[in-house]
């Protein structure tokens, strides 16, 4: 192995790191690894083009090439799933819900393919041991569970509490 | 064609703990800091050790390859801990979304946020309704922050002495 090849890795490794860098950034902050299981893909297929490129075994063109055309079709899709509900509904997921008003929706959990242990293992995460307490429970698009609690259930605010004017006013000072 | 274990056992090892050691070294700086390109960047690190493995390139090659991706990686993300400037230009700006419990649409437009997106943002985050928000921000990590109005915050021991035994 000879040095200027060493060079050359370097380089090529320097290079396809600004350009993901770019890349990422024009991406912007939601599109990558960060909303859906899809944003997820898109940054491991992202991460996994590049080793043919820093070792040279494919042309840099090729490289920036294949990373622009991934990179350009999920701005499109990001795009359209932001104009037309029709588009994201096709190409997202839209949310499930899984407990209402204290009621376990059976048929939602079997069309999201959850059994009730796992159902009770997701609300035990959120903290909460009595599904009762839950007024919507909500299988939300990237894949999370979002717990809503009944209003008795909620923790007591500020402005439950017949002082609170004063409490809020004394806080902020 | 040789079987190469020993090869293989060999270069497996010194890519581990070079891996370790860089990463080491990388870690405390770059946590959440630019959190889609670290993700990126470990997706690359996995990546670029296989080759080695398998020896299709020398593990001199997948030192410097990898090498040179974390220190750009360090770098970037020093200098944007360091400068206002590099910082706005790697990382997206936070946008507020909701303020004062109105959707600023302004901005959701500016980040093709649906509405639909914000709500079950808000919903993961325990928040049935937008007039209970003061301050709801996308963040740089891709992650919605929302905090309550005063009003709405649960009630604190220290308010409530009564309660306290």
């Amino acid at each position: 192995m000879d040095v200027n090849e060493l060079l050359l890795t370097a380089l090529r490794a320097t290079f396809v790191y600004f350009f993901l860098l770019l890349v990422v950034r024009v991406l912007g902050k939601r599109e990558v690894g960060t909303t859906s299981a899809f944003d997820l893909i898109v940054a491991l297929i992202l991460g996994e083009v590049v080793d043919e490129i820093i070792y040279g075994d494919v042309t840099m063109l090729q490289g920036v090439i294949a990373i622009l055309v991934v990179a350009i079709w999920h701005l499109v899709n990001s795009w359209a799933s932001f104009k037309s509900e029709f588009i994201d509904k096709l190409t997202g997921a839209s949310p499930t819900v899984m407990v209402r008003n204290g009621q376990i929706q059976r048929k939602n959990l079997a069309r999201e393919r959850l059994n009730e242990e796992e159902l009770f293992s997701e609300l035990r995460l959120m903290g909460v041991d009595d599904p009762e307490e839950v007024k919507q429970a909500t299988l939300e698009p990237n894949g999370k569970i979002s717990v809503l609690l009944e209003e008795w259930a909620k923790p007591v605010q500020y402005q439950d509490l017949s002082e609170s004017k004063s409490k809020t006013q004394k806080r902020k000072s | 064609m040789e079987l190469d274990l020993t090869g293989i056992i060999f270069r497996v090892s010194v890519m581990y703990i070079y891996a370790l050691t860089l990463v080491r070294i990388a870690g405390k700086q770059s946590i959440g800091q630019l959190a889609a390109m670290d993700l990126v960047v470990t997706l690359i690190i996995g990546d670029l050790f296989d080759d080695v493995f398998w020896a299709e390139v020398p593990l001199v090659q997948g030192l410097v390859g990898f090498g040179t991706v974390v220190l750009a990686h360090i770098l970037v993300t020093y200098l944007s801990s360091r400068s206002k400037r590099i910082d706005q230009l790697v990382n997206s700006p936070a946008r507020v979304v909701i303020q004062d419990g109105k959707l600023v649409l302004e901005n959701l437009q500016r980040e093709w946020m649906r509405q639909e997106t914000l709500q079950f943002e808000l919903r993961l985050k325990g928040e049935e309704h937008p007039r209970e928000v003061r301050e709801a921000r996308l963040e740089p990590e891709g992650q919605t922050s929302v905090l309550k109005r005063d009003v709405n915050k649960p009630v604190q021991k220290k308010d409530r002495p009564s309660l306290r035994r």
